[in-house]
């Protein structure tokens, strides 16, 4: 039992021992994190949530919850089973998770693990991977899209190859989602190889030396050596592709011209609620087919995250 | 214990957005009466007109006028001049103009802090910023404002008579900027869709303008037989057929029945079977355009982007493209201008079902996309100087500065047409701009397809209730479960006759 001259001595320090300064020190450092987290996490979720059960009622200029509280979900469910309009946007959606995770991501293993080999002009192709990562989007998309528009050159090319009939890119109901999906393969590649060229480049060369001491071609080099020791950043990588699924909608947006209808099945989720957002009458339909589809795919990734990390134990290097 | 401390801050924080959302537990219903006063008095003649007398600098205690402009459309000069002749006709007033390439989206936030004192954009929702207390209420102070006084006595009155604003403005500028009774904006600009051409490969063609759905007909054909191809558009346009369409429907069904849609009162509207001429409308087109798209349109014209397609139309690759009003600004005029062309426009040709005047000619009527432009004042912004630059607009020579920067298009106000084709050197650079002028001149019935009515407004509900299929029609024609006019307005009815009474609850109107 300390004396009460001893406490005077040792000042006010409570049960985690602090002093005063440090207290201040910690409590200023926090602040702005705490707010941050109150304003722009726990307001925003919040308040898109309360909205989702809300309705633009223009009688009284506000928002109000109708009688069937979930109307706006129940409108959304119907919506996406019996029009086909939402059904696409859906399904368009949902297939950028085999595009980013199952074509994007390998393909960046692979050109990543070559770049990590040393291939002559690694650096060159370096620069070529990662330039589509620093040009803003909406130069890179109509790089692209004018390259395979009727009168562009890709045409021009197959004509001149002897094909009277090329196809039709951008406008075709059937081809014009790949090309979008084509097109976030071919940008989205360089960021990735980027990450994945950093997380190579820390595998300890002993190990590789000892693999080619035991005769361990490239191709069994990378899938039992060099992907099991950069795991970690694969399943990061996949878990950031999957959120595609819910966030993409730029790609789209540009390169169809800059609208938000989603003509030729390009119509995203994000690109639906960015093209209505800007109208306050839409927000609470927003609000909940924003949190219906992440109700509905969040435990997807956390699913898809929990098996990945069941594939290789992470080690420590 | 960390369960509990989350499980707090969530309750809170779900009370916090609860009350500062504030938001209603009780849905009400409103008292929504589609029927306003929107009589004008008789401006046919301007003789014996006298202004105003405008305030002066001195009368306006901020002397900055704010003003935040779409950059974009119809090009910046227009208003660079109305500001420099504003400040010249009010010394001491400064005029500070801001281009903005996306003013919507950060309108509210503006509106609700430290707003301008004018916006003037597309697509601003000034519906809800104004029922919200954001925008000025401009019902008396600009619309009930007295601009001139008609001081020749007629048969009918021996006083002078008041020109207000309202009187100024063109019928559907007026009914398309009303909501609930009180106007939040003014309709920026009138114009009418149609058909551009290429006069200068029609003249060296000898290929007639035509002036009846057949004439079109027989011309598409002509023009495919000479090697050429008739119509060019972007496959990310679809939007522009509208021209087209809703003037054939227009034309078919009169303008009260055309209305009747957008009062939306009236559910059967939407039934093809009762009310067939949208449909009837639509197939005009679907005969012509899709299933000749292998003749009359440029091959693979889906996959070209707008602007590819407008320079391919610069370069002769095509004889025509639907347009809008805004259609040679979009071309801009140097890109014309280099091209060595003249282009032009074909106000759209009657189909035969079109109805007649008492001396058997067909009525010109059209509809018009440009309806979407708005100039909205901020209710928190420097109102009163804002209302005096609308006024001073919508003064007859200011009204004049528009047409003699922006090519083809009017603001929303009434002109004397004879007068502007009669100084076709100021007004009329291009044959479009004197047929634009002229089909403005012309038209007994001009739509923007604007609806005040909540359901509309509220998106619950437009004329075509799922989308317009324009480009569907043309991707899956020929194929199995090809979209077809009877699936559109099949569909669109059915699903407006099992939502009717739902919308209307959600838009808070009674049943």
């Amino acid at each position: 039992m300390k004396t009460k001259s001893e406490k005077k001595k040792t000042g006010k320090k409570g049960k985690y021992n602090l002093s005063k300064g440090a207290i201040v020190f910690i409590v200023v450092m926090l602040a702005y994190p705490v707010l941050h987290f109150l304003i722009n996490w726990l307001y925003i979720n919040s308040r898109t949530i309360f909205l989702s059960f809300t309705r633009y009622n223009p009688a009284v200029n506000d928002f109000q919850i109708p009688n069937d509280v979930f109307y706006n979900y129940k409108m959304w469910i119907e919506r996406i089973l019996f029009e086909e309009k939402y059904r696409m946007i859906l399904v368009n959606s949902l297939l950028y998770f085999p595009v980013t995770c199952f074509v994007t991501l390998p393909l960046s293993i692979g050109c990543s693990y070559f770049l990590y080999k040393g291939v002559p002009g690694k650096n060159v192709f370096k620069v070529i991977y990662f330039l589509p990562s620093i040009l803003p989007v909406v130069v890179l998309t109509m790089a692209f899209r004018f390259g395979f528009d009727t009168f562009g050159y890709v045409n021009a090319v197959l004509k001149g190859l002897g094909v009277s009939s090329p196809p039709v890119w951008f406008g075709s109901d059937n081809l014009t989602p790949f090309m979008i999906f084509a097109y976030c393969v071919w940008a989205g590649i360089g960021y990735n190889v980027i990450l994945l060229a950093g997380a190579m480049g820390r595998v300890p060369t002993e190990l590789i030396e000892y693999g080619k001491l035991e005769g361990v071609g490239m191709g069994r080099e990378m899938v039992q050596i060099v992907i099991p020791l950069i795991w970690p950043t694969v399943v990061t990588l996949f878990t950031v592709g999957m959120n595609c699924v819910l966030t993409i909608y730029l790609q789209a947006y540009f390169l169809m011209g800059s609208t938000t209808d989603g003509n030729f099945n390009t119509g995203t989720i994000a690109l639906y609620i960015f093209g209505n957002y800007s109208n306050e009458t839409q927000i609470p339909q927003l609000s909940s087919f924003g949190l219906l589809c992440s109700l509905l795919y969040v435990p997807i990734i956390f699913l898809a995250r929990k098996i990945m990390n069941r594939f290789f134990k992470e080690v420590d290097y | 214990m960390k369960g509990k401390l989350f499980k707090g801050i969530a309750a809170v924080g779900l009370c916090a957005a609860m009350a500062l959302g504030g938001a209603g537990c009780n849905w009400t219903q409103g008292d929504y009466d589609p029927d306003v006063d929107l009589g004008q008095n008789d401006t046919s003649d301007r003789s014996g007109w006298v202004l105003r007398e405008r305030k002066s600098a001195d009368d306006f205690s901020d002397k900055i006028l704010n003003i935040t402009y779409f950059n974009g459309g119809y090009g910046s000069e227009w208003i660079e001049e109305m500001k420099s002749e504003f400040e010249k006709d009010y010394p001491g007033v400064t005029v500070r103009l801001t281009a903005s390439d996306d003013i919507n989206g950060t309108l509210k936030v503006e509106l609700e802090n430290s707003p301008e004192d004018i916006y003037i954009s597309h697509d601003i929702a000034w519906e809800t910023l104004g029922g919200q207390g954001l925008l000025a209420d401009l019902t008396e102070s600009l619309y009930g404002a007295q601009i001139y006084t008609d001081t020749k006595n007629t048969e009918e009155t021996e006083d002078d008579v008041s020109i207000r604003f309202r009187d100024l403005l063109t019928p559907s500028s007026l009914s398309s900027s009303v909501y609930y009774g009180k106007f939040y904006k003014v309709a920026q600009v009138q114009g009418a869709g149609g058909i551009i051409y290429n006069k200068t490969m029609f003249e060296k063609n000898g290929w007639q303008v035509p002036k009846t759905y057949a004439q079109l007909e027989a011309l598409c054909e002509t023009i495919y037989q000479a090697g050429e191809v008739p119509f060019l558009v972007a496959g990310t346009e679809g939007y522009l057929w509208d021209s087209l369409v809703y003037d054939w429907w227009i034309q078919i069904a009169g303008e009260e029945e055309f209305l009747r849609l957008f009062e939306g009162n009236v559910k059967t509207c939407w039934n093809p079977a009762v009310y067939p001429h949208h449909k009837k409308a639509y197939e005009y087109w679907y005969n012509l355009f899709v299933k000749n798209q292998n003749k009359y349109l440029y091959p693979q014209f889906e996959g070209i982007n707008n602007i590819m397609a407008n320079q391919a139309f610069l370069n002769g690759m095509a004889a025509m493209m639907p347009a809008t009003a805004w259609a040679v600004n979009e071309l801009g005029s140097e890109m014309i201008d280099e091209a060595k062309i003249d282009v032009g426009l074909i106000p759209t040709p009657y189909v035969p079902e079109a109805k007649k005047d008492e001396e058997g000619n067909f009525i010109r009527v059209c509809y018009d996309v440009a309806g979407r432009d708005s100039i909205v004042v901020a209710e928190r912004g420097n109102k009163d100087l804002a209302v005096e630059f609308l006024k001073w607009m919508s003064e007859t020579e200011n009204t004049l500065i528009f047409p003699k920067n922006v090519s083809g298009m009017l603001l929303g106000f009434k002109y004397e047409i004879p007068q502007l084709l009669k100084d076709k050197d100021t007004y009329c650079k291009y044959s479009w701009d004197e047929d634009m002028i002229t089909l403005l001149g012309e038209a007994k019935f001009r739509s923007t397809g604007y609806s005040a009515n909540p359901m509309f407004v509220q998106k619950l509900v437009s004329a075509y209730p799922l989308e317009n299929f324009y480009l569907r029609c043309f991707t899956t024609f020929g194929k199995p479960g090809a979209v077809t006019p009877d699936s559109i307005f099949e569909q669109a009815w059915n699903q407006v006759d099992a939502k009717w009474s739902d919308w209307r609850f959600q838009a808070g109107l009674k049943d």
